[in-house]
């Protein structure tokens, strides 16, 4: 399981929160990870959509419901 | 001479007879005047009570007549006999124009059909005494426009046979008020909900990054710099754990369903979660018989969980915790009762510690957020009950509630 978990996406509107919990993943033993920030579910789902070499697919996205635009059940139903 | 003397004692004969008979005459006359008389005195007390009648139907009229509510008379036809001075203002039609018409001109058209098809089954329920429909009922005015009302029936005999008297009271206004308590009320509780929702969140910012400060830069900090930001941190807390119960106050009872929960089962497994707390203090607890009542089961749970863990806290350590739990029905309610021989309560906040974050002992000594007993009495506003306690300061308290019969 540690192995193959390799890129977190953080999607949330506030960057206090993506900062803190950026930091708490470094914080753990998975140091290694790749924690990707997005402040939008538009930005997540372009991100998503992309198929660039350099983007790596996350393997667990942590999802803030309360988000301007787009909320997250919108993000997750696109 | 013989002849005369025999014509002489029959003229006397007649004579004495003839008197005897202006005698009787006398005596007859006499009592024919005091018939007379009697009959007299009857007629002037006849009249007088005629009179006091009279009053007394006149008066009937004046109270009939000036009902604050519209009062009609129905008789065996269907047809309007009677109707009061209310009648005509709440259906806007003079009284002439009602007479002798069929009442169904009171009804709106939707509502005659049923008034049409159920008048037999309407007449048997009426034959057995009085009947009230309270709401949902609808009269039509003469305009054409429709009031809610309220209608009482009631059978009565007169001189003209079976009639019905209907008592109509507009209750649109009552409605009205009472739709708009209850909108306000649901804004009140969706802005209660809203508010504790949305403040949760920054406040876990603040609190995480209090945390982030510490890691980063404790060292570089001195005492009181580390005591401060400690102080910041307990408040914080203590913040977000209030915001958390009043949350949890304003979702009470949303989309609850009431369901037939056996109590006695109900309080041994709150017991059983209670269990350390149970053990630590060695209480004993005595339940009595309990009832299988209709309640909103995960609230009502928290209603005892939250009385026998207060009676654990709230427990001397000097003596032995006893809680004594019993039930018993009186008007059809079912009442509670969990009493607990701990340190009580002052009378003078009987009524305090069922308000919302108030909290009668310092936090040093009892630890608490002031919303138990609140979560208590809304649980059980909710059940159309009610919660008051008893004590005795130093000699411990009973909490009581009641919980009336509920359909499902």
């Amino acid at each position: 399981m540690k192995n193959k978990l390799k890129c977190i996406m953080l999607v949330d509107d506030n960057p206090d929160d993506n900062f803190y919990h950026e930091r708490e993943i470094q914080k753990s033993n998975l140091a290694d990870i790749v924690v990707v920030i997005k402040t939008s579910g538009i930005d997540a789902l372009e991100y998503l959509k992309l198929d660039k070499a350099d983007n790596i697919h996350p393997d667990l996205i942590l999802l803030d419901i309360n988000m301007p635009g787009m909320n997250g059940w919108e993000f997750v139903q696109e | 001479m013989d002849e005369l003397a025999r014509v002489n004692r029959e003229l006397m004969f007649q004579t004495i007879e003839r008197e005897k008979r202006a005698a009787e005459l006398i005596i007859a006359n006499t009592e024919l005047v005091f018939q007379n008389q009697e009959k007299e005195k009857r007629a002037i007390e006849l009249s007088i009570a005629n009179a006091e009648l009279e009053k007394a139907a006149a008066q009937f009229r004046l109270v009939v007549e000036s009902a604050p509510y519209a009062m009609i008379l129905i008789n065996s036809s269907g047809k309007i006999a009677f109707v009061n001075a209310h009648t005509e203002k709440l259906f806007c039609y003079c009284r002439n124009e009602l007479l002798g018409r069929k009442l169904e001109v009171l009804i709106p058209e939707r509502s005659r059909k049923y008034f049409f098809t159920h008048r037999h089954a309407l007449l048997r329920k009426l034959s057995k005494g009085p009947m009230s429909i309270k709401s949902g009922l609808f009269a039509l005015r003469k305009n054409g426009l429709e009031v809610q009302v309220q209608l009482d029936l009631i059978p009565i005999e007169t001189s003209e046979g079976h009639m019905v008297l209907a008592t109509i009271i507009d209750i649109s206004e009552r409605m009205f008020q009472e739709d708009l308590l209850k909108k306000q009320n649901r804004e009140l509780e969706q802005f209660a909900y809203i508010a504790s929702h949305d403040l949760q969140e920054p406040l876990r910012t603040v609190s995480n990054y209090i945390q982030v400060f510490e890691e980063e830069y404790s060292d570089q900090l001195d005492d009181s710099a580390r005591r401060y930001l400690r102080s910041i941190d307990c408040a914080t807390k203590r913040m977000i754990m209030l915001v958390k119960s009043l949350l949890s106050f304003s979702r009470l009872g949303k989309n609850a369903k009431l369901v037939n929960v056996d109590i006695g089962l109900l309080i041994n497994e709150v017991i059983a979660d209670l269990g350390t707390s149970v053990k630590n203090s060695k209480a004993i607890i005595e339940v009595g018989k309990m009832p299988k009542i209709n309640v909103f089961e995960s609230e009502i749970r928290q209603v005892f969980q939250n009385i026998i863990s207060n009676a654990l806290k709230f427990r001397r350590i000097e003596i032995p915790t006893v809680i004594k739990i019993w039930a018993g029905k009186t008007n059809g309610k079912w009442q509670f009762s969990v009493q607990d021989n701990g340190i009580g309560i002052d009378p003078a906040y009987f009524s305090r510690v069922f308000e919302i974050f108030q909290r009668i002992n310092t936090s040093a000594e009892f630890e608490g957020n002031g919303i138990g007993l609140s979560n208590c009495k809304k649980i059980i506003l909710l059940h159309n009950g009610e919660i008051w306690i008893d004590s005795i300061p130093g000699q411990g308290s009973t909490v009581h509630f009641t919980i009336p019969k509920l359909k499902i």
